[in-house]
């Protein structure tokens, strides 16, 4: 199978998923989108749950890279979280329905697949351990504060996802930073950045 | 309340309990009726006395987690003000997650990515009320957070238990009692009295054994 192909058949798989839900989503039309043959699949993947356990895998790499892409930059922490934050709200926005499958389908199969995006959440906190730096306090900030920022973030992107409001996500950008720089940088440090990204929006 | 009314609530009892745990060890989409009064040891007869299907069994679940977290937060909260008042309602809540992981999971995961549209309401609501409880909270300095943000510092608790739930490690929820604390109180208080708070929050808990 071309790398082509698996692209084109993990994409039409998850809208397929997002589209009919997990019961009624089939292979067929991946399969024909993809332009492969069952037997291929079938050599490949096993069956639906194979595919879609690598279909989750595969966009979980790509939207983690996508993220995280502008904090591997020379700016300071919270310029390379604001830049990391808005590449990820802009890709929220641009596919909506992924989004959907990743965050609300997906994980609702049964619980090991929740644990899939457990795990794709765990994978942003290495990036906030440099917010420690920040701290306006001397003492050490709580053990889980990486995982608390990006907890905080994920409970507005998902609200909104689920709500049908994707598209608002990039405008959120702003009030989404403040929740993800609060618990290294206090209040009003990350009230600064707060204001600063809404006057660049 | 007569004896055939108190035995009738143990048995719903025992079905929303058993519905807990086969969602917790499942998940909602999984579980069958039968699976669940075999768990409570009734008979279909029984289940379809107290509800219509299992989606209604899964609210009545979960509605009995919400009733008893907001026993829990007004009991602990009642004569007290913050920020004692708020140490106390985390403490609460706490044990009350630590002591029912199966509905804690129910509340956390099922409900909100897992189960349907009736399901994730619920949880909706739960956790407005919850946010509008935390907004509630004065700001230390001169600027009120984003409108967001109650709902935000509460979803950063929230990933904790829900990646202890779903890994089954329910132990290590009590051990996060200062994350727990900081999370909610850092955008309202700024980071030195969120770590202060935070702090008796764990000792009182210590205290408590």
């Amino acid at each position: 199978m071309e790398s082509e192909q698996r692209g084109m058949l993990y994409w039409t798989m998850m809208a397929e998923l997002a589209a009919k839900g997990y019961r009624e989503a089939s292979v067929t039309g991946p399969i024909e989108a993809a332009g492969i043959t069952i037997d291929e699949f079938e050599a490949e993947f096993g069956d639906k749950d194979g595919c879609l356990f690598a279909a989750y895998g595969h966009l979980t790499e790509e939207v983690v890279g996508h993220a995280t892409s502008g904090c591997d930059s020379g700016e300071a922490w919270p310029e390379r979280i604001r830049n990391g934050l808005g590449a990820l709200l802009d890709a929220i926005a641009a596919e909506p329905e992924i989004a959907r499958a990743m965050t609300r389908h997906f994980p609702g199969i049964r619980p090991a697949t929740y644990e899939r995006y457990v795990e794709l959440l765990s994978r942003f906190v290495p990036y906030m351990r440099e917010g420690r730096e920040y701290s306006s306090v001397d003492e050490e900030l709580p053990g889980e504060v990486e995982l608390l920022a990006v907890g905080a973030a994920e409970a507005i992107i998902f609200g909104e996802i689920d709500a049908g409001r994707a598209e608002r996500l990039p405008d959120m950008l702003p009030e989404i930073l403040f929740s993800v720089l609060v618990p290294f940088m206090g209040p009003d440090r990350a009230g600064d950045e707060m204001r600063s990204a809404a006057a660049a929006i | 309340m007569t004896g055939r009314d108190l035995l009738s609530a143990t048995e719903r009892d025992r079905i929303l309990r058993a519905m807990a745990d086969c969602c917790a060890e499942h998940g909602f989409r999984e579980t069958s009726i039968e699976a669940v009064i075999e768990r409570a040891d009734v008979r279909r007869d029984d289940f379809n006395a107290h509800f219509v299907d299992l989606e209604d069994c899964a609210l009545g679940a979960l509605n009995k987690a919400i009733s008893e977290a907001w026993t829990a937060l007004s009991t602990v909260g009642s004569g007290r003000a913050n920020p004692e008042r708020l140490q106390a309602q985390v403490l609460s809540i706490v044990h009350l997650i630590t002591s029912e992981p199966a509905f804690a999971r129910l509340a956390c995961i099922e409900s909100r990515q897992l189960g349907t549209s009736r399901m994730r309401d619920a949880y909706k609501s739960a956790t407005h009320v919850l946010a509008l409880m935390l907004e509630r909270v004065e700001p230390g300095s001169g600027q009120r957070p984003p409108a967001s943000c109650a709902r935000a510092s509460l979803g950063g608790a929230e990933a904790l238990v829900r990646r202890d739930l779903s890994q089954g490690n329910i132990g290590r929820v009590g051990c996060h009692l200062t994350d727990f604390a900081y999370a909610i109180l850092v955008p309202f208080v700024g980071q030195a009295e969120a770590l202060r708070q935070s702090r008796v929050v764990a000792d009182s808990a210590t205290e408590e054994g």
